[in-house]
């Protein structure tokens, strides 16, 4: 095998967009079941909404890409919005078992894929391509690296450095942490969750939007099922960062992602289709060894 | 008031009043009511029948994240203190309703007035407190919101006696500048030498109720819960 330093830098360079892309999504469901106990299993139904107001407006209306970037955060936020009011809101009120939460989301998550398989079919339609992302830099060691990789992880850095030192440090961002802990003891504070729960799907939603933005630009293409394996990939990152733990959720995209990239690299081509048992055996190996993730959940353990 | 969770009743209408800057002792054994007492008045749960009254407002539907706004701050049964947040995290959750940098500070360096273990351990996740540091800091974050009544849930639960004193000489203090406490106490004794007044509760019903000082002589009292050798 030959096997060497500079494949394995190159495979981690590819690993980059992809890394980030499960980054920007684990926050998303870490945050969210932070504060309402629930996994968003139509997180991955944000996420490709928001590619397709992207791609929609661009490729026919003729907008900027900073428009389609921002049409696609509005897609995906307006989803989350409209997935809060209408699905979660009413199910939690009405019986807030865990079991029927989960099934409605699942039910969300369905509903929202088959509507854009009716209208826009299942095919895959190409992403709208940008001059200032195209182009390649050969570092001396001859590593190719892709000018969009570079701006992705720059972006998705940026993000997650914001969520970050937004959940550490801002009255909203404490109360998030203290209502996963203990969603009765901040209300006798004075917490009113509905507010913060709206924050959560905003700030989730904004990150799936950009993640969306940077799967079409990364692979150049939008379907309406885009957002499924990748939202289940994003959802292990969010288990194994630890729920509730932004930094650890997004350190965790990166792990899976880079993971990923390299376990179809280091094994013969043809075991590249079974590249999602290393995510499954992942997460089978985290809950096996570690329940409660690498790093530190922000919920009651025990 | 008649309270209780479901279809299972807990109260059996009792009554009970709370007079500014007095200290009310809720005495009981396990299961007479007096945490699903303190849990209708902060609005976790609502009175089936009867009233909540505080300042002369109804407050009995009241949902508790307003609760607090009126000036009614509770320590759970248990502390419920914030694990996952540092002690200087949970103390401004204590202040969630207050506006103002200043004043939330000039609050917290109170409270670390008042417990000088909380300020040691003011980075520290609340969580690696020990009980009585644990149960320090929920009273420290419930009085962050400067209550006129203040609710204490088994505040020596679990603690050595040595622990107990220094939180009841604490209780003690924060009355004389000015709040109302409701007091919920298993340790009957204690509980009538810190306060007023005190109601006796058993099987969600008021038993006996009077000044305090009364109460400690009462036969009853002493031979159902002082236990006299």
């Amino acid at each position: 095998m030959e096997m060497s330093w500079h494949y394995l830098t190159q495979q981690l360079i590819n690993a980059l967009s992809y890394g980030s892309i499960l980054a920007l999504l684990a926050i998303g469901y870490t945050m969210i079941y932070g504060i309402l106990g629930l996994i968003n299993f139509a997180h991955g139904e944000i996420f490709m909404i928001g590619a397709f107001f992207c791609y929609m407006l661009v490729t026919f209306s003729g907008v900027s890409f900073l428009t389609g970037f921002f049409a696609a955060i509005a897609g995906s936020v307006l989803t989350g919005f409209l997935i809060e009011r209408f699905v979660y809101n009413p199910c939690l009120k009405r019986s807030p078992e865990v079991l029927t939460v989960f099934i409605a989301s699942f039910g969300a998550s369905l509903g929202l894929r088959n509507l854009f398989t009716m209208i826009f079919g299942d095919g895959r339609r190409s992403f709208p391509a940008f001059d200032f992302l195209e182009g390649i830099i050969i570092t001396e060691s001859g590593i190719f690296i892709n000018i969009k990789d570079l701006w992705i992880f720059g972006v998705t850095l940026f993000l997650v450095l914001a969520t970050t030192l937004f959940i550490k440090y801002t009255k909203p961002g404490i109360a998030m942490r203290a209502v996963a802990y203990d969603a009765n003891a901040a209300r006798l504070v004075g917490v009113n969750s509905t507010t913060l729960v709206l924050v959560a799907f905003f700030i989730g939603s904004t990150l799936a939007g950009v993640s969306a933005v940077a799967y079409g630009v990364s692979y150049g293409i939008v379907n309406p099922s885009m957002g499924y394996i990748i939202g289940l990939n994003g959802f292990i990152a969010a288990v194994l960062g630890g729920i509730g733990n932004v930094p650890g959720a997004a350190i965790s995209g990166y792990i899976i992602g880079m993971g990923e990239i390299m376990f179809v690299a280091l094994l013969p081509p043809s075991y590249s289709a079974v590249r999602p048992i290393f995510v499954w055996g992942l997460l089978f190996l985290i809950l096996f060894l570690k329940p409660s993730g690498l790093f530190r959940p922000n919920v009651k353990i025990g | 008031m008649v309270a209780g969770y479901d279809k299972a009743q807990v109260l059996h209408g009792i009554s009970l009043e709370v007079h500014p800057g007095e200290i009310v002792a809720l005495v009981g054994p396990n299961g007479a009511g007096k945490t699903t007492t303190i849990r209708c008045i902060t609005g976790e749960i609502h009175p089936m029948s009867g009233k909540v009254q505080y300042n002369g407002t109804d407050i009995s539907e009241m949902p508790s994240h307003r609760i607090v706004g009126t000036g009614i701050s509770c320590s759970p049964e248990g502390r419920n203190i914030f694990g996952n947040l540092t002690v200087y995290e949970n103390l401004k959750m204590g202040a969630y309703l207050v506006h103002g940098r200043k004043n939330i500070k000039e609050r917290i360096s109170r409270v670390y007035d008042l417990f000088p273990k909380l300020k040691e351990r003011k980075g520290q996740l609340a969580e690696s407190l020990s009980g009585g540091e644990q149960q320090m800091l929920a009273i420290g974050r419930a009085i962050m919101n400067e209550p006129t009544l203040l609710l204490l849930d088994e505040p020596s639960l679990g603690l050595a006696p040595v622990v107990v004193e220094q939180i009841y000489e604490k209780i003690a203090e924060i009355r004389r500048e000015g709040a109302s406490i409701l007091l919920v106490e298993q340790n009957v004794g204690l509980a009538l030498e810190i306060s007023q007044k005190a109601y006796v509760m058993e099987s969600g019903q008021v038993k006996l109720s009077g000044r305090s000082e009364t109460l400690e002589k009462d036969p009853y009292v002493i031979d159902t819960y002082l236990g006299v050798m």
